[in-house]
């Protein structure tokens, strides 16, 4: 390790939390490199393999992570509310609820008669009967947990067919962004293969004399096909594809939670957009507080108030 | 160890008091006993911090104004946060001229000398078009105002919608545009730099100099949301400044007003701000008294590179001071 683990840790006190984590991923790939240049000093011939592909992981995981962070928390929405795909999963889990219940039935039945059987010897009618009656009225009471689920189109005050809207386009959204993003991945990750395939090819052919001579030819043959990328018009428009559908899924995911706080009566709290609304309305004014400053000032100075 | 290298790491070196705020905005005078007349008010970039033009002491732009005798004023736009996405770039007009106005009037002279960076050029070029009659000099420093160029930046930006990010985020937050800026030449910044770190880990100038700017590149304002949305669409995907089509309030940009002496530095290996982005715009200038100083160096290798601070900065202070008596 270049660093120790003391070091690391007193690094992360003072050090920019970006640098740190560069840092530290750049020190991951530096051992990555060392171990393949002490193969090419060796004479081994380099050819691609998984340590091209952690270097990769290493390098663009930086970018990559907030995205994914964003893919991942989508998911969790999809299991909360009662929209067509979830629907099919309660009613996968309906059925093997019925089919739990089934046997509890089967079972409950095979307990009866047994303790029929004995009864008089080990146990009395009332704690049978109690048992009995507990069952059937957790069954009657909650039926609907065993059974079916059912779709509201609106939970007055709860869940308002306008949240359910924004729900909808927010998950509509993020099916664009993590379309998009996996374009963007696959694109990404194309070109740098492309880059290393490029520098092994130079790496078997010629003897790069010194780690950082070797390490520059990676790096430049990784930064030229790069430099061609980002530029390409494909890349320029998954990006878009991309960060719109991120920032789409971003704004009606949150006015969704918005909708929802707004239409519940109980709710004592402003919205992020009512505080949006009120402090355009505060610079607005203090536009105009500055304008008849101004014109105060030519009036004292006998100017031009127009 | 690397850390006690590094801890004493704190961007700034020059002496300054705040002497006016006003909510995010910040005007900033450096102490010092002044020889010349004319005051130089720099507005940097709203998109990053201002104390990259006085970094440290080996590699200080404001230092090194301060002792050509040169009485040092500097806009700071501070850190806009929610409460500030409504924020325009008129708003930003209209506190430089308070700066401007302010300064004239506690060192009684009717012109400064207006000093731009980066975005804080933008704005230094649109504010000079509309009061002519307050610069006496204008100085550009790796100046946006031809934005049609073909940089990545540049590309990426007329390929995206700011009004959703500001719908979305509310201001374009400084990590967003942190991993943009990043991702526009991810071999070189995200491993080529850190590489050369981990090599050079007992050289402890090295090691500085790398933290003194990653502290600085890592402390990223936002773009309030409304700014975010007028800068990339009428400036970037619209070219509004450069067509004679921007508006301050419906009071033109007009490029004809710029007839005062003006000094462009720019930069041959800059990819946020190319040479393009500024020669359109010096051609098209009526300034009868007007250079361009062009660096080896990148957009901010301009500014802090020793190499600059030889070559660069001898000749732009001796053409302010020329200017300034």
């Amino acid at each position: 390790m270049l660093l120790s683990e003391k070091e690391l840790v007193d690094l992360f006190r003072v050090a920019p939390k970006e640098s740190f984590e560069l840092l530290l991923r750049n020190i991951k790939m530096r051992e990555i490199l060392e171990d393949l240049y002490s193969k090419h000093k060796s004479g081994i011939k380099l050819y691609y393999n998984d340590q091209f592909d952690k270097i990769f992981e290493e390098l663009f995981r930086f970018f990559f992570r907030p995205l994914e962070i964003a893919v991942l928390g989508s998911r969790q929405l999809e299991l909360i509310f009662p929209l067509p795909e979830t629907l099919r999963l309660y009613e996968t889990q309906s059925e093997l609820l019925n089919a739990y219940r089934e046997f509890m039935t089967t079972l409950y039945n095979h307990l009866k008669l047994t303790f029929e059987l004995y009864m008089g010897y080990v146990m009395t009618e009332d704690l049978i009967q109690r048992f009995v009656d507990l069952y059937l009225k957790r069954i009657r009471e909650h039926i609907s947990e065993f059974t079916s689920v059912e779709l509201s189109t609106e939970i007055p005050f709860l869940l308002p067919k306008v949240a359910v809207d924004r729900l909808e386009k927010a998950l509509e959204s993020w099916n664009e962004f993590s379309t998009a993003f996996k374009s963007f991945r696959t694109m990404v990750k194309e070109t740098y293969v492309k880059g290393a395939e490029s520098f092994i090819k130079k790496a078997n052919e010629e003897e790069f004399k010194s780690y950082q001579e070797f390490t520059y030819a990676f790096f430049n043959e990784e930064a030229k096909v790069f430099d061609e990328l980002l530029k390409s018009e494909e890349y320029l428009k998954t990006q878009g594809r991309m960060l719109s559908g991120l920032m789409d899924y971003i704004y009606n995911f949150r006015t969704f939670i918005e909708e929802i706080i707004m239409n519940n009566p109980l709710n004592p709290f402003a919205t992020i957009s009512l505080m949006d609304k009120a402090f355009e309305r505060i610079y607005e004014l203090k536009r105009r507080i500055r304008e008849l400053e101004k014109r105060i000032e030519r009036l004292e100075g006998g100017g031009d108030v127009s | 160890m690397l850390v006690e290298k590094i801890k004493d790491v704190k961007p700034g070196c020059s002496e300054h008091e705040v002497v006016h705020e006003d909510w995010v905005f910040k005007l900033l005078h450096f102490k010092s006993k002044p020889k010349l007349k004319t005051p130089l008010v720099i507005s940097y970039a709203y998109i990053n911090r201002p104390y990259i033009l006085d970094l440290h002491k080996d590699v200080s732009v404001v230092k090194y104004l301060i002792e050509a005798g040169l009485d040092v004023w500097m806009v700071d736009w501070g850190y806009p946060t929610f409460a500030d996405r409504h924020l325009r770039i008129s708003d930003y007009i209209d506190y430089l001229d308070f700066c401007v106005d302010y300064v004239r009037e506690k060192r009684k002279v009717d012109r400064v000398t207006l000093h731009g960076y980066c975005l804080g050029t933008t704005l230094s070029v649109i504010y000079t078009t509309l009061y002519p009659e307050k610069i006496r000099n204008l100085v550009i420093q790796t100046p946006p105002i031809n934005f049609d160029t073909t940089n990545t930046l540049a590309l990426w930006a007329k390929n995206i919608d700011p009004v959703k990010v500001s719908n979305a985020l509310f201001n374009a937050t400084g990590e967003f545009l942190n991993l943009a800026f990043l991702l526009v030449d991810p071999i070189r910044l995200v491993v080529g730099k850190y590489q050369a770190l981990l090599d050079n880990l007992n050289n402890e100038k090295f090691i500085k100099d790398f933290f003194y700017m990653d502290h600085w590149i890592f402390d990223s304002p936002a773009i309030a949301g409304k700014v975010y949305e007028e800068y990339i669409t009428r400036w970037y995907q619209r070219n509004e400044i450069m067509k004679g089509k921007y508006d301050v309030n419906g009071r033109k940009v007009d490029f004809s007003r710029i007839t005062m002496p003006v000094l462009v530095l720019a930069a041959e290996k800059d990819h946020i701000t190319p040479p393009d982005a500024v020669l359109p715009f010096f051609k098209a200038i009526p300034s009868k008294d007007k250079k361009m100083l062009m660096s080896d160096k990148g957009h901010i290798g301009l500014t802090v590179s020793r190499s600059s601070h030889k070559k660069i900065w001898p000749e732009a202070v001796k053409w302010i001071v020329e200017r300034s008596g």
